[in-house]
């Protein structure tokens, strides 16, 4: 009996970790089959210069998708007359960060460079929409 | 990036429908209930057997209600919610049997709450309305256990209703955090905005430090007329946080939080009960007798569980004052040990993880910060009273939300999440909308 209750002891502990395990892994915070955690996926936006509104030293972390531009829909609302509706948009695919242009009016420039196709972004790298410059931070 | 890629990231994060998870959820509860019933002694006629059916019942019935589990929300929040439930359920079960089916009672109600929130609810933005209304009743409710109110352990906070005691701070806490999602919604640019520097840290312009202030009076008014410090710091902390995911200035939050400091000073100084509490979190060991005979055992029975815990029935938890209550921490500690400890602190963790990933991803200001607020709220509640169990921070009497013994905390605490799952849905509602056919206009 006694070794009985210590089985159940046990188990009543274990079940609550065993819980704990699945609701992460169910919340994307655990690998699954093997795959880095996505530890690496995470990513900084820092702004460096801009007209006013995001304003400078402000940081915003990125999501699976981000969205950047002047709409109040976007993820990052930029206040910058240079800067589309739907300006550019940063996407999280197998751990890093792709950077693409939505057809916006002025492009988007990545390290003085237009954008042409999505590229993805390494750390310290400048990204420029208007007169609105990031700094990404991986 | 193709259009597939971004699906992917999306679904990553978006559980669908998991009946496994649920039940992982549940098994704990019932094992803890079952083992419970059993220590007890009595196998017939056992409350126990009730208590099990009816905690069981309330939450498969409300997985099926919403296509099993996946028109919820968000599973992973409502199998959270359902762990922690099932987890202080059986602690209470095994302090009290009376209790626990009064408890079940009041997760019924909860549940149905939440339910009827997310389903029912036409459209947060109905609820940005009524904000000011929020804020109103929430004061008006305040100040009636000002007046009317009863003293308990030291806070004036109960009403006392015949049949019932009720604890209208706690539908108050709720309301509040809608009246703050709402005003910060319309202030939040203004917020960001400032121009002023003092030794390099941004200053916020005068003008809307006001407010700030104010919410700092109406903690500090809570404080002196109810003598409830539990209350008074979960107030002004939700709102502080709220503040910081606003504006995203920590200048604001470490002001806010060195006037919420020279208050308590004050009042410390002013009131032996606040300040009591102070002394005894420095040194419990020297009250063990007196004023930190909670503590004391407390962190007796803490020590005692070990790693795995005695079991639930086998412990001692009773000579703890308050353990069904605001102690049940301990209790859960003491017979469901270490790694039962952790694993409800992990799963406060993961709820304020859930919670935050919804508001990051709402794109309508209110929803986030609806979804922030209540998020905060749970957690920052969690935290205070998990601290004072252990004699981390001084101990301010707050219940453990979804664990702890109490009607008005359990349907308040339930209504929270009820707002964040309504959040969630939304987010998903409008996600699909737009993957079927282009932008529906979402943005009104």
């Amino acid at each position: 009996m006694a070794f009985m209750w210590l089985l159940a002891r046990v188990a009543l502990a274990g079940l609550m970790c065993l819980f704990l395990y699945r609701a992460a892994r169910a919340a994307g915070l655990v690998a699954e089959r093997g795959r880095l955690p996505r530890g690496r996926g995470r990513g900084e936006l820092e702004v460096e210069a801009g007209p006013g509104v995001p304003s400078r030293g402000e940081r915003f972390s990125l999501g699976p998708v981000t969205v950047l531009g002047r709409s109040p829909e976007s993820d990052i609302v930029i206040l910058d007359p240079y800067v589309s509706a739907k300006h550019a948009e940063i996407v999280l695919a197998d751990s890093r960060f792709f950077v693409r242009d939505l057809g916006s009016a002025n492009g988007t420039y990545v390290n003085g460079r237009r954008l042409s196709r999505e590229r993805s972004l390494r750390k310290g790298d400048r990204l420029e929409l208007g007169d609105t410059v990031f700094r990404f931070r991986g | 990036m193709t259009r597939d890629t971004r699906d992917a990231a999306w679904s990553r994060r978006v559980p669908s429908s998991d009946d496994t998870l649920l039940a992982t959820a549940l098994l704990p509860g019932m094992l803890g209930m079952l083992m419970a019933t059993l220590a007890s002694g009595k196998l017939e006629r056992s409350p126990g057997w009730l208590v099990l059916a009816g905690f069981s019942g309330v939450f498969l019935a409300c997985h099926v209600l919403f296509g099993r589990g996946r028109r919820v929300g968000d599973p992973v929040i409502f199998s959270l919610v359902a762990f922690l439930s099932g987890v202080g359920l059986a602690e209470v079960l095994r302090l009290d049997p009376g209790l626990a089916t009064r408890q079940v009672g009041h997760l019924a109600m909860g549940v149905a709450l939440t339910s009827a929130l997310v389903a029912f609810t036409p459209d947060l933005r109905v609820l940005e309305r009524y904000r000011f209304m929020a804020a109103a009743t929430s004061c008006v409710l305040l100040a009636s256990t000002i007046i009317f109110g009863v003293e308990a352990g030291g806070a004036k906070s109960w009403l006392d209703l015949g049949p019932v005691a009720v604890q209208p701070s706690e539908a108050a806490k709720v309301l509040m955090v809608v009246f703050y999602a709402g005003y910060l919604k319309d202030t939040r640019v203004l917020l960001r905005r400032s121009s002023r520097r003092l030794l390099g840290v941004l200053l916020p312009d005068l003008s809307y430090a006001g407010p700030l202030t104010l919410m700092w009076g109406l903690a500090l008014v809570l404080l002196v007329f109810q003598r409830d410090l539990g209350a008074a710091v979960l107030f002004f902390g939700a709102f502080l946080l709220m503040l910081y995911v606003a504006s995203g200035r920590a200048s604001y939050v470490l002001g806010g939080a060195a006037l919420l400091a020279a208050g308590g000073a004050a009042c410390s100084w002013l009131f032996p009960h606040v300040r009591a509490r102070f002394i005894v979190w420095l040194n419990p060991w020297r009250f063990m007798d007196s004023a930190g005979y909670q503590t004391v055992q407390s962190m007796f029975a803490v020590a005692a569980g070990g790693l795995i815990g005695l079991g639930p029935g086998r412990g001692m938890p009773h000579v703890i004052p308050a353990a069904p209550t605001d102690f049940v921490f301990a209790a859960i500690c003491e017979e469901m040990g270490l790694l039962g400890g952790f694993a409800v602190i992990g799963a406060y963790a993961l709820l304020v993880h859930r919670g935050l990933f919804w508001a990051s991803r709402a794109r309508d200001d209110f929803r986030a910060l609806l979804a922030a607020g209540m998020t905060s709220l749970i957690g920052l509640q969690a935290l205070t009273i998990v601290g004072g169990v252990l004699g981390l921070v001084p101990l301010t009497g707050v219940t453990l939300p979804f664990v702890s013994y109490g009607g008005s905390s359990m349907i308040a605490s339930f209504a929270a999440i009820g707002l964040v799952l309504r959040a969630a849905r939304e987010e998903q509602e409008e996600q699909e909308q737009e993957q079927e056919g282009g932008r529906v206009g979402v943005e009104g």
